[in-house]
């Protein structure tokens, strides 16, 4: 159980400092490795059951893990999460922002998910400081998030959707309603200024996730340096991810004497085994 | 592989350890010592060449001795720098061994003996020595010519077995020694000689004991084996044996020979035996010789040569699978309807039958080689007895009430258990190709996932409510006050009150853990998905295509395929096509006869009760009516004229075999609960003459409908007329009248065969209905929403227009569309009255008839999944493993028709979900009538969790002829509670998944206590069989106790609702589970939703 957040935490560092190879990185975060860790099952308050409502964490956890799963078939550029240890209800995440006035920054955050999901209202996010940005609050760190999802609506919304809103942000700057008027006035009339202020967030930032990250969370996002041990296991792990399922079980017993496309039982003599 | 294992280990038995002794002395003193033996022996045996009198006993002892000493010390030698040593040198030179052998031969008297122990000292020879002896042609000239004499039968039986025993013995050496050594197979396998047997004599002498028991048939089968592994690598060898032994003949002639030898019928089965365990194999000496053979064709399949695996599959298939076991598995009773089936007439050849199907299932678990499981698939799939593919009569017998459903079963679950694509295909996935089952708009759901684990909530929300320790308190008081009222006979109503606290705690305590089901269904799926990664579809409804399977069926459909791909194209010329298709489906419905008509007033009798029981669904039909409301909306929307008139039309025209499908009309109401909703709205006290009113409309419509349909084919130009002015929506309705055309071409003989002498039990209770108002209404105006979208009426709310409405419309040149849409509800509704197991009515006619069919295997299930409250726990354990099984399998056809709650299917086409709640309402329904339902219930639960235990602690107790002392029968409940097991330990087993002991560990036989069969000893209890019709029932008595002889409480029906509601529990648990685990294991499948 304990072993896999720690192979997502390495493949995550050698995701940062080998950037060309990011869109494949993600992938050793399959669905069989999350659903097994995050808390998920480690509840220990295990409801009663004793009628349906009793059964209602497991339909949320169930939701969110299929939330997790969109996420990881999603490949959001740049944007790591991972669910905390604690609860299912808190994500922990990166944002690499690779490009525009916010480039180099790397920021750190917490995605809050209401305990009344899906039917809930939109998730909170929340920056580990207050970064100068249009809508993100100078005092607290909190993102706008409501602005891009008025209405959370389950079906429609996904908690992907979420990151993916939260990148962009940083690319396409809305002053609109700003939480910080400051940095909204200054995109709009002193460019300088906010570029400079914005180069200070970034420098923050960069600084910030030097350090451990401040929560106890046993799952909580940490960036270090790249080892070669680190980074040689993490690309066998990675060559060999296909095969790994198959390496792990008992050999597979499934037959199979159809030949592709033919819908006909028994179409060929030697039997197709996984 | 333990063939290799056992070879070895023999082989490595065989070296004694005293070599040290005399390998440090002199080598010249050893072969003086051999030369002095040889020297004496050969004195006698040159004499003897030359005199032509008898040898003495006395002679022939020193021969011997002399010899074994002289074998000895050969033995021992070693090799000089691989060079033979001396006494071999010697040995060889002076050719001793021919000599011997050659005197040997000679004796008339003492051949048996010197046969023996001329073998005795070749075995020696070759499997101790340590020079290489059989490359010699000194040695293998004698051998052989030792070995052909054996053949030569002039043995007397008695000695048979020690030579024999000794000549198989030399063989495996030998066979040991060429596979070490493949240069000496050049010299046993002779290429001079004729294809013959003498080609490779020491093959050909093994194959007659290839068969036989003991160590003789193990030591020449592990013999065999070693050179079926040469062949893997030699082609010619196994050229020779595929082409010029006769190896594969004997092994399948042997395979039928051994099963003939099996015992016919499983002695003294307990009652709930379905499965042959290697404790029963071990019994039945017979049956572990024929495993063994089957082991042994399975390893040769496994090692030898392909030519020789080829062989020896098509030998089986020939020589004991369609001669020997296809007879076995249908005796005189193929294509028998169950009902007659069940009948003690044939209770013979049942139990002959249902031995044979219980090895069949045996034989199956114990082949692992592909190639042979193949021909065991290819004879249940394809293969047909008496006309009727193996398969289908295998699979009508899961509706049996008698054993034989049971090991049908347990068959079954073998072969889903096998993950192979061609069963899988064949069994379900034929049928879900087509998507015909699901409503056109929803097909493309078929994908989708459940995200929200609402499918899972649908489930868990189908808990028996006498399963929920809570209600149940307000339940039970409220129960027993009213009972106390009512029976007066019941004394208990107030102890009744006090227990329930702690019977609601006990039931609490009880619980499983679902987390265990999750857990369980994440392994089930991870290795499913896994074994399935070799198949060539992922059957998601789109791979292979809904029209993938169309080409295959009948004439009909060609016709229709021919003009397919406009349809697919939706091309403008679809009335025309259609217009075609149509007509061609009509000439071959009118050549059926027409024999419903009569009976239908009957059939309207049977329907009485059935909307009866419909009354307890509409509550939970209204659970879902708010969704479903919404649906129709969006389907009558769809729907409109056009697509209504033209399935109309299709009724009529496939009319005359009225078994074609429900019409669209009911495809928008979801299902005929809102036809029943329509029938309890009316008013309570109108209820029975509105139902009178009823049926006459319907009788007015069917014979109405009997003319149109005997005007032939001017009427059906005339509705054509109409459907092609209305305008039609193209592809959908072709594609079911394709279907139609296929499934009904099929059906008709079996529907003109169907019995109609139903059973009638209706008395009506017209006070019954108990539906709020507000949601009658709700009901009201989404019925008439629907009827009359339509004809494009306005919508009438109020009950009393409904029924003149509908006669009216009846009158109306329409009428014959509506009146054939009323027709197929009640066929349908009392196909599913002759479905319920109450009745003794064939099942077999309802699923293969009408359009959407789901096939017969899943029908089966289903159907006897609503005789889940009649079927015995160990029925209910398979069928509920089955199901699950099946729900494991990650293709979205399967998955999201077993688990998806959400997709709407073709009303003929029943849901696991409606099912399910069927069920639960039946359980409901009969807790309520029985006191102390959930008193029962814990004692139940006590009594599994006890019965899980003793497996667990005494795996081997599981045999037929043992049943284990836990059984769930009545008398069992009473010895649990004398043995009160401790709480903490019920506790610490609930960490196991009930079920899934049940299910995957479970004792099959356990079967009643001999109290129960006997009498138990004076304690009043009885089990009394009564012979009923179509079987035998239990009639459980109690003669101590004031209860009458079917008082609910003892009786095997409350038992069996007991253990009913708690596999139904359990099952529901792993449904949920297994639908929330498909959830997140396979999202990627449709990420960019």
């Amino acid at each position: 159980m304990s072993q896999t957040p720690l192979s997502a935490q390495k493949v995550l560092s050698v995701a940062e400092v080998k950037p060309p190879v990011h869109t494949t990185n993600q992938q050793p975060l399959t669905p069989r490795i999350i659903t097994q860790s995050p808390g998920i099952h480690s509840n220990n308050s295990m409801p009663t059951i004793n009628a349906i409502d009793g059964y209602d964490p497991y339909f949320q956890e169930y939701s969110l893990m299929a939330e997790y799963n969109q996420v990881q078939n999603q490949k959001i550029p740049g944007v790591y999460v991972m669910p905390s240890a604690l609860s299912p209800f808190v994500w922990n995440g990166f944002i690499f922002v690779r490009e525009g006035l916010y480039q180099e920054g790397v920021f750190r955050f917490t995605m809050t998910i209401p305990d009344t999901y899906p039917d809930s209202d939109c998730p909170q996010l929340l920056f580990d400081f207050p970064i100068f940005h249009p809508i993100i609050h100078p005092v607290t760190g909190d993102l706008d998030v409501k602005r891009g999802f008025p209405k959370w609506r389950r079906n429609v919304n996904h908690l992907w959707q979420i990151l993916m809103y939260v990148r962009r942000i940083f690319y396409k700057i809305d002053t609109a309603n700003p939480w910080n008027k400051e940095a909204a006035n200054l995109y709009e009339q002193d460019m300088d200024l906010f570029k400079k202020k914005v180069a200070e967030t970034v420098r923050v930032s960069q600084e910030n996730v030097k350090k451990k990250p401040s929560s106890d969370d046993p799952y909580a996002l940490n960036i270090s340096p790249l080892d070669d041990e680190t980074y040689q296991e993490a690309r066998k792990q990675m060559l060999h991810l296909g095969r790994s399922a198959s390496e792990e079980s008992n050999r597979p017993s499934g037959l199979s004497w159809m030949h592709p496309g033919s819908s006909q039982i028994f179409s060929r003599e030697d039997a197709a085994s996984a | 592989m333990s063939w290799f294992k056992r070879s070895r280990a023999s082989n490595g038995s065989a070296e004694p350890s005293p070599t040290k002794e005399r390998s440090d002395t002199d080598p010249d003193t050893c072969l003086e010592v051999f030369r002095n033996h040889w020297q004496q022996a050969s004195v006698i045996i040159n004499r003897k060449n030359h005199g032509k009198d008898g040898v003495t006993s006395d002679e022939v002892e020193t021969v011997i001795h002399n010899f074994g000493q002289m074998i000895t010390l050969l033995v021992r030698e070693e090799g000089v720098e691989g060079m033979p040593g001396p006494i071999l040198h010697f040995f060889l030179e002076k050719d001793i061994l021919e000599l011997f052998c050659s005197w040997c031969a000679k004796s008339n008297e003492y051949a048996v003996k010197l046969k023996h122990e001329q073998l005795r000292m070749f075995e020696m020879l070759i499997s101790q020595s340590k020079q290489l002896l059989l490359i010699h042609k000194s040695v293998i000239r004698p051998l052989l010519k030792l070995l052909s004499s054996c053949t030569e039968g002039n043995l007397q039986s008695s000695e048979t077995y020690d030579i024999e025993h000794q000549l198989v013995l030399v063989l495996h050496q030998a066979c040991v020694c060429i596979s070490q050594q493949l240069l000496i197979l050049e010299s046993f396998f002779c290429t001079n000689t004729d294809h013959g047997p003498t080609r490779f004599l020491i093959f050909s002498l093994l194959i007659p004991y290839v068969h036989r028991e003991g160590p003789v048939g193990q030591h020449a089968r592990d013999a065999l084996l070693l050179i079926m592994t040469l062949s893997a690598k030699h082609p010619h060898i196994g050229q020779y044996i595929a082409t010029n032994s006769d190896f594969c003949p004997v092994l399948a002639a042997g395979l039928s020979g051994l099963y003939s030898s099996l015992p016919r019928k499983i002695p003294n089965p307990s009652d709930h035996w379905y499965i042959l365990t290697n404790e029963d194999c071990n019994k039945i000496p017979e049956l572990q010789m024929f495993l063994n053979s089957l082991e042994f064709c399975n390893a040769v399949v496994q090692i030898a040569h392909s030519m020789v695996k080829e062989q020896l599959t098509k030998y089986i298939y020939d020589g004991f699978l369609l001669p020997v076991l296809g007879p076995a598995l249908h005796q005189d009773i193929t294509g028998l309807p169950i009902p007659l089936l069940d009948t003690t007439m044939f209770a013979n050849s049942r139990d002959e039958v249902t031995t044979a199907t219980a090895y069949l299932d045996l034989f199956l678990r114990r082949l692992t080689e592909p190639a042979l499981i193949r021909v065991f698939l290819v004879f249940i799939l394809t293969d047909k007895y008496d006309e009727i593919v193996i398969l289908e009569s295998l699979i009508t017998r899961i509706n049996s009430s008698s054993r034989l459903s049971l090991v049908s079963l347990a068959l079954f679950k073998t072969l889903v258990e096998l993950h192979c694509e061609d069963v899988m295909f064949q069994l379900v996935f034929k049928f879900l190709i087509p998507c015909t089952h699901v409503m056109v708009s929803q097909r493309r759901a078929v994908k989708d996932l459940d995200m929200y684990s609402k499918s899972a909530e649908r489930f868990l929300s189908l808990k028996p409510s006498c399963c929920m320790p809570d209600t149940d308190i307000s339940h039970h008081t409220s129960l027993a006050s009213s009972q106390s009222l009512n029976d007066g006979r019941n004394g208990n109503s107030t102890n009744h009150k006090t227990d329930v606290r702690s019977i609601s705690e006990e039931l609490k305590s009880q619980e499983t853990s679902y987390m265990d089901y999750l857990v369980d269904a994440r392994g089930k799926l991870v290795k499913n998905a896994e074994d399935c990664r070799c198949w060539s579809a992922p059957y998601n409804g789109e791979n292979p295509t809904p029209d993938s399977l169309l080409d295959s069926t009948n004439q009909i459909k060609d016709r229709i395929v021919s003009n397919h791909s406009q349809f697919t194209n939706n091309s403008h010329s679809v009335a025309d096509t259609s217009n075609e298709t149509l007509n061609s489906t009509a000439t071959n419905g009118e050549r059926k006869p027409y024999p419903q008509v009569k009976l239908f007033a009957q059939e309207i009798d049977n329907m009485l009760p059935k909307l009866d029981s419909f009354k307890y669904n509409s509550g939970d039909s209204l659970y879902s009516q708010g969704k479903s409301c919404d649906i129709n909306k969006n389907d009558s929307h769809s729907l409109q004229d056009g697509d209504l008139t033209l399935n109309s039309e299709h009724c009529n025209i496939s009319c005359t075999n009225k078994n074609a499908s429900l019409s669209e009309l009911y495809c928008s109401l979801k299902s005929n609960d809102c036809f029943v909703n329509f029938l309890n709205i009316i008013d309570d006290s109108d209820y029975h003459d509105s139902m009178e009113q009823t049926l006459e409309t319907i009788d007015f419509m069917y014979s109405s409908f009997g003319m149109s349909a005997n005007r032939g084919a001017a009427e059906l130009g005339e509705s054509l007329a109409i459907s092609e002015e209305s305008e039609i929506s193209k592809s959908k309705p072709v594609e079911d009248l394709i279907a139609s055309a296929s499934v009904s071409g099929q059906s008709l003989p079996v529907s003109n065969e169907r019995p109609y002498e139903k059973i009638t039990t209706s008395t009506f209770n017209p006070g019954n209905t108990s539906t709020p108002t507000g949601t009658r209404l709700k009901d009201v105006s989404s019925y008439v929403e629907i009827t009359i979208s339509g004809d494009n009426k306005p919508t009438t709310s109020t009950t009393s227009k409904i029924l003149p409405d509908t006669t009216q419309r009846n009158l109306s040149p329409v009428a014959d569309v509506t009146l054939s849409q009323m027709n197929r509800s009640n066929d349908d509704m009392s196909f599913s009255l002759a479905q319920s197991p109450g009745g003794t009515l064939l099942t077999t006619s309802r699923y293969s008839s009408g359009t959407p069919n789901i096939g017969p295997f899943l029908s089966a299930l289903f159907s006897k999944l609503e005789g889940m409250m009649q079927n015995t726990l160990y029925t209910n354990l398979l069928l509920t493993g089955i199901l699950s099984q099946l729900a494991a399998y990650p293709q979205p056809l399967l998955r999201s028709f077993l688990l998806n709650h959400n997709l709407v299917f073709q009303p003929t086409v029943k849901s696991l979900v409606q099912v399910l709640s069927s069920v639960r309402h039946k359980v409901d329904t009969y807790s309520y009538a029985v006191g102390n339902f959930s008193q029962l219930l814990v004692k139940a639960k006590k009594n599994l969790y006890n019965r899980e235990d003793v497996l667990l602690i005494n795996k081997s107790d599981r045999s037929f002829s043992n049943p284990t002392p836990t059984a769930p029968s009545p008398t069992s409940s009473k010895l649990i509670e004398t043995t009160s097991i401790p709480d903490t330990f019920i506790k610490e087993k609930r960490r196991m998944t009930l079920t899934d002991l049940l299910f995957r560990k479970s004792s099959p036989k356990s079967g009643r206590p001999a109290s129960l069969s006997s009498g138990s000893g004076g304690k009043g209890t009885q089990l009394q069989r009564v012979p009923l019709r179509g079987g035998v029932g239990y009639r459980y008595i109690n003669s101590k106790h004031e209860e009458s002889p079917d008082s609910p409480e003892g009786s095997i029906k409350t038992w069996n609702a007991v253990y009913c509601a708690i596999v139904l529990e359990e099952f529901l648990k792993e449904l949920a589970a297994l639908a929330q685990e498909h959830a997140v294991l396979h999202l990627d499948e449709n990420c960019n939703s």
